[in-house]
C-alpha cells in the first residue's frame, strides 16, 4: 500500500518554501518571496500554516528601519520533508 | 491560494528550489585577500625594517592589521545587509574563523615565553589549518592545497632550528605561507565565476 503524501507539504507554495529552508540554515521573507515568485500575502498565510504545524520557526526582528522576518526549518519539518520525498519516490517508481 | 500537484510536479518543485541555497565564492574570496594582503604586507615591511635595523619594526603589524580589520568589517557589514539567507557553509565558516582568532591570540600571548620565531612557526601551522578546513568546506582544491602547503612549511619550520631560532627567517616563512595559502588561492577563488551548492 502506498503511503499518504503529507497534505501540508503537498501544495506547491508550501513545498517550495520547505525545500528552500531545507537547503539553508535560515532565510528571510524577501528571499522566499523572490525565490517562489508568490505574493507577500500568500507567503504569510503559508508560513503561518507551516509554523502552526511546527515545521518551521519564524523569528521577527528589526533591521535598521524595517522589520526582518527570518524562517528556519525545525527537526519536525526536516523529518516531514524526508518522509514526503520518500513517499514521493514510491509513487514515481510505481508509475515507471 | 492552494495549488496541489501530481507526483512529478512535486519532484520538479523540489528540483528547482533545492538550487536556491548557493555559496557565493566571490563573496568569500574577499576576506582571504584582505587578510592575506594585510598580513603579507606587515610581514614583508617588517622584514625590510629589520634589515634596516629599525627598532620599532613590529609597528607594521599594528598598522596593517588595523587596516585589515576596518576593511574586513566594512565589507562584512555590506555583505550582511545584502544577505537574504544563511547557508550551512556560512555557519561552519563562522565557527572555524572564530576558533582560529581565539587560538591566534593564545599563540600571540605565549610568544613572550616561547619566543617570536617559534610563535610565527605555530601561526604558519594555524594559517594552514584555517585554509585547509575552509577549502574542505567550500570544496575548493586550491585552498586545500594552500592549507597543506602551509602545514608542511610549519613542519619544516619546526624541524629546522635555522627557522625557529631566527626571527627574520620565521618572518619569511610566514610571508611564504600567506602567499601560498591565502593570496594565490584567494585570487583563484575570486576568478571562480560561479556558485556552489551549500
Amino acid at each position: 500500500m502506498l503511503p499518504d503524501l503529507d497534505p501540508l507539504l503537498h501544495s506547491q507554495l508550501r513545498l517550495q518554501i520547505i525545500t528552500i529552508l531545507v537547503g539553508v540554515q535560515s532565510a528571510d521573507f524577501n528571499h522566499i518571496m523572490e525565490s517562489t515568485g508568490a505574493t507577500r500575502g500568500n507567503i504569510s498565510v503559508q508560513l503561518k500554516k507551516l509554523s502552526d504545524a511546527g515545521y518551521i520557526t519564524i523569528t521577527k526582528s528589526f533591521g535598521k528601519s524595517y522589520p526582518v522576518t527570518n524562517c528556519e526549518i525545525s527537526n519536525k519539518g526536516r523529518l516531514a520533508f524526508e518522509k514526503y520525498v520518500e513517499a514521493l519516490s514510491k509513487y514515481i517508481n510505481l508509475n515507471k | 491560494m492552494e495549488t496541489t500537484m501530481n507526483e512529478n510536479e512535486s519532484l520538479e518543485v523540489i528540483r528547482k528550489m533545492i538550487n536556491q541555497g548557493k555559496v557565493n565564492f566571490k563573496e568569500q574570496s574577499i576576506f582571504y585577500l584582505i587578510w592575506g594582503w594585510a598580513a603579507f604586507s606587515a610581514g614583508i615591511i617588517e622584514y625590510v625594517l629589520l634589515q634596516l635595523e629599525y627598532a620599532y619594526h613590529p609597528i607594521t603589524w599594528a598598522i596593517c592589521m588595523t587596516i585589515g580589520g576596518i576593511a574586513s568589517g566594512i565589507v562584512g557589514a555590506k555583505q550582511g545587509k545584502k544577505r537574504k539567507f544563511v547557508t550551512f557553509t556560512d555557519g561552519a565558516m563562522k565557527y572555524l574563523w572564530i576558533g582560529f582568532i581565539v587560538y591566534l591570540f593564545i599563540v600571540l600571548f605565549m610568544s613572550t615565553s616561547i619566543g617570536w620565531a617559534a610563535s610565527y612557526v605555530l601561526i604558519v601551522g594555524l594559517y594552514g589549518l584555517g585554509t585547509f578546513v575552509s577549502g574542505g568546506i567550500l570544496q575548493f582544491k586550491p585552498l586545500i592545497i594552500g592549507g597543506i602547503s602551509s602545514l608542511v612549511l610549519a613542519l619544516a619550520g619546526g624541524l629546522f632550528s635555522s627557522v625557529f631560532d631566527s626571527f627574520s627567517n620565521a618572518l619569511l616563512l610566514l610571508c611564504l605561507s600567506l602567499l601560498v595559502s591565502y593570496l594565490i588561492p584567494g585570487y583563484m577563488l575570486r576568478s571562480k565565476n560561479f556558485t556552489n551548492a551549500a
